[in-house]
């Protein structure tokens, strides 16, 4: 916690549900517009075109709209650092509020939905105490009603309506019911890794191992090497034992699970704060979230498994 | 050859001693042997090996040694981790919590070497890690 969680402003998180361009400048500009004159830091992180459109309305305006770098929303786990990183700069050099326009993606598949889902739900708890005001718009033309029921239910506002979006239900208690433990396609064959308790130093090993036989790049080889040590070392020290990891490998993929006989961490947004540098525990499994493709926690009678897959780029 | 005998030693100093003794003979305390530090005339101590779980307790200790010792000669803590081939959570946990500490009273760890690991891993935190210096 550092002065600026403490502000007493609070998180506001809104979503902006539009099905044409005038619906979209109508919530959107008097939303930018406030926020420059209140000289509030006002961030934009939108397509090309909703910005092209915004530059047209707002005129000179437009020139004070700080313009995020395009892979801003690149990955959920990496959004919260940099998002936290950045709100932290803009406070400490005396903004009392941060105002931001950004675009979560969805258009990219339910497994991509998935996580952007959980982080749309888990922001109203791990941004709780930043002063951030925060509007995701979407799009009804180019969005499932799948992904709409999902907005509906993370955004404890929607724009443009008066009082509390009926909605909205606990963070806590979305995340955890989207908790998913299918098991990967990788998994219908035989396993090509196959340890019992093993130390970390072996798991990672081993893992780093596979993901190089499977023609990875160097990044994502180091990437699952270090997750898979972490996951393992959380379960050795908080799962109960035995500790199983299986490997998979596929083309231009792998699979690493790695399972105790414990039930998981007990809090449904551990690890989606990244380590302050101090040492304090959940670090390792933000460390997953941020460095492999797709990690999956899931939690059954019997034990709780981590999913973890690497895959080349592009 | 250094002898210890195990029965006037805490758990600690066993395995502070693991860690400052490449190698052991007797009874083994766990998988401390996969990292050690060592001091060197260029006046740093180099850290070699690999830090995971099974190091951690030793690294840990091994740090607050260093850092006492560094504040009773008025100087700043000079790592060398130039021979370092892994680092996990833990480690680098280990290492800005040493920072820290050193930082209260006014001095820096500066770590020569920094393996591109440490950086990546650095670079995933939000928090800033005082006195922790990385040197080219």
């Amino acid at each position: 916690m550092s002065d600026f969680d403490q502000a007493g402003v609070g998180f506001q998180h809104e979503a902006l549900i539009f099905g044409s361009d005038e619906e979209y400048l109508a919530a959107a500009v008097p939303f930018l517009r406030a926020g420059l004159e209140a000289g509030d830091p006002t961030l934009l992180s939108v397509s090309q075109r909703h910005r092209e459109l915004l530059d047209g309305e707002l005129g000179a305006d437009a020139a004070e709209v700080i313009v995020l770098a395009a892979d801003e929303y690149s990955q959920p786990f990496s959004t919260i650092r940099f998002n936290r990183i950045m709100v932290r700069d803009y406070f400490e050099a005396g903004a009392t509020r941060v105002r931001m326009l950004g675009a979560v993606p969805h258009g990219e598949g339910p497994d991509a939905w998935h996580e952007w889902a959980c982080y749309e739900a888990a922001i109203n708890h791990v941004y709780a105490t930043l002063p951030v005001w925060g509007m995701c718009p979407y799009d009804t033309r180019d969005t499932t009603d799948e992904v709409l029921v999902d907005v509906g239910r993370t955004h404890p506002r929607l724009a443009g309506a008066v009082g509390d979006n009926a909605d909205y239900v606990n963070p806590a208690e979305f995340v955890a019911a989207r908790d998913r433990g299918d098991p990967d396609p990788l998994e219908e064959d035989a396993s090509v890794l196959d340890l019992d308790d093993p130390s970390p130093r072996e798991a990672r090993r081993h893992a780093a191992a596979l993901a190089a036989g499977a023609g990875l790049d160097r990044a994502e080889v180091e990437g699952l090497e270090v997750a898979v040590g972490e996951i393992v070392t959380n379960a050795s020290v908080h799962g109960e034992p035995p500790v199983t990891v299986r490997g998979w490998q596929g083309a231009g993929r792998v699979l690493v699970s790695v399972r105790d006989r414990g039930s998981g961490p007990a809090d449904p947004f551990a690890g989606y704060l990244p380590g302050n540098l101090m040492g304090e525990g959940g670090f390792g499994l933000n460390l997953a979230y941020q460095l492999c493709r797709h990690v999956s926690l899931a939690a059954d009678p019997d034990g709780f498994t981590v999913r973890m897959s690497a895959a080349s780029r592009g | 050859m250094c002898g210890y005998d195990r029965r006037l030693l805490g758990d600690d100093a066993i395995r502070l001693l693991g860690f400052v003794h490449p190698l052991r003979h007797g009874e083994g305390e766990g998988d401390l042997g996969e990292c050690g530090v060592r001091a060197e005339p260029d006046g740093r101590w180099h850290l070699d090996g690999e830090v995971s779980l099974g190091s951690h307790d030793g690294l840990r200790l091994a740090l607050g040694v260093l850092r006492r010792d560094a504040h009773r000669g008025h100087a700043d803590l000079h790592l060398d981790l130039g021979e370092l081939r892994f680092i996990d959570a833990g480690g680098v946990g280990a290492l800005t919590e040493a920072a820290a500490a050193m930082a209260e009273l006014g001095r820096r760890l500066v770590v020569h070497g920094p393996p591109a690991l440490l950086r990546r891993l650095l670079g995933t935190g939000w928090g800033r890690a005082p006195g922790l210096e990385l040197a080219p």
